[in-house]
């Protein structure tokens, strides 16, 4: 199925569209969040020209916030690299649930697919793809949704780094990228295996702060998904316990 | 910055290439390779506990630094902005409201 041939009957045009119109809503989001992110880039050290680059290159805003100030502190790169590999555990989630319809592209586009998969993309496609028949309709709008957000991030991202240069040094706007990575995490705490989760991996953090390389990260790391495992079985446990003791009344 | 101009272009690069690698991972390979079970379970929580170990230690500075000084912890701009944007996210359930409240208390204490 070649790529071209996906967007050329005006069905698959439409849904291009309607992948469009859905992202719309939240892309002033997306360029909002470009910009805060584009000026911790460069309050985070880096020059003009590396925080274009690393826009361009990795399109991820919790990758750049988390790895520029570990840049910053002169961290090694297996340790940075070990590091973006821990935060962006999302993505094999997102690769995994998308790749029953992007596995049907041809190989050498199943890459840019990657490249253009995000969390709002993401969640925007998964709420809609049950709806979407047949597959190429599918494609079209996974395209529709990601093609639009793509400029808006880079828009915002390259207004944020330019503008960067005119605010004053300040170590508060490099904490601004602290800030945004704790907006990222915030959402993410719902129910009680997210919250144990969140719960050890920070005391782990703190007590291994100044553990050699980076054990304190990756123990925290293994505490976090440890807890929530534990939590889940726990209440698993409990909802089995309730349902055998309403099972067992009169 | 620590690192120097290579350094920094070399983790770029690294970084574009494991991104990439990580959000198209599963549309390459082949299908009985796909999270199952308790593996897929706990790439779920992974990012999660990445991410808050990262930032708290970062949030939580001013009480590390001086473990005595309570009041002043509190009081410290990083602190109050962080608990600030949590409060805020708590409410409004909005992202970027979240970032703004947080930002402004940032910048105005």
């Amino acid at each position: 199925m070649a790529r071209a041939r996906l967007l050329d009957r005006p069905m698959r045009r439409a849904r291009f569209r309607e992948g469009f119109a859905a992202l719309v809503p939240g892309a002033p989001g997306i360029a909002a969040w470009g910009v805060v992110t584009g000026i911790a880039m460069v309050k985070g050290g880096l020059t003009t020209v590396q925080a274009l680059g690393i826009t361009l290159i990795t399109m991820s805003g919790t990758t750049q916030l988390v790895a520029v100030p570990m840049l910053a502190a002169g961290v090694s790169l297996p340790l940075i690299a070990l590091t973006a590999v821990l935060t962006g555990l999302r993505f094999p989630v997102y690769s995994a649930a998308l790749a029953n319809d992007l596995r049907h592209l041809p190989r050498r586009w199943r890459w840019l697919a990657g490249f253009l998969m995000t969390d709002p993309g993401s969640a925007i496609y998964l709420n809609r793809r049950a709806r979407e028949r047949p597959l190429a309709n599918r494609i079209a709008f996974y395209s529709g949704v990601n093609y639009l957000l793509w400029p808006f991030w880079l828009v915002g991202s390259f207004a944020g780094i330019f503008l960067a240069n005119y605010l004053p040094a300040s170590p508060k706007l490099a904490y601004l990228g602290v800030l945004a990575v704790l907006a990222l995490a915030a959402p993410l705490i719902r129910g009680a295996p997210a919250t144990a989760a969140a719960l050890a991996a920070a005391v782990l953090a703190i007590v291994g702060r100044q553990w050699p390389w980076k054990m304190g990260l990756i123990c925290a790391v293994i505490a976090g998904v440890a807890a929530a495992l534990a939590t889940e079985r726990w209440q698993a446990g409990r909802a089995a316990r309730a349902t055998a003791i309403d099972g067992a009344g009169p | 910055m620590k690192s120097s101009e290579p350094v920094i272009w070399a983790a770029i690069l690294m970084l574009g290439a494991l991104v990439v690698l990580l959000r198209a991972l599963y549309l390459y390979a082949p299908r009985q390779w796909q999270p199952r079970g308790a593996f897929a379970h706990a790439l779920r929580f992974a990012p999660l506990a990445a991410l808050v170990s990262i930032v708290v230690p970062e949030v939580l500075a001013p009480w590390i630094e001086a473990p005595g000084a309570v009041v002043e912890g509190l009081l410290d701009a990083r602190v109050l902005s962080a608990l600030a944007l949590l409060l805020a996210a708590r409410l409004s359930g909005n992202l970027l409201v979240a970032m703004a409240v947080g930002a402004t208390v940032l910048l105005l204490r």
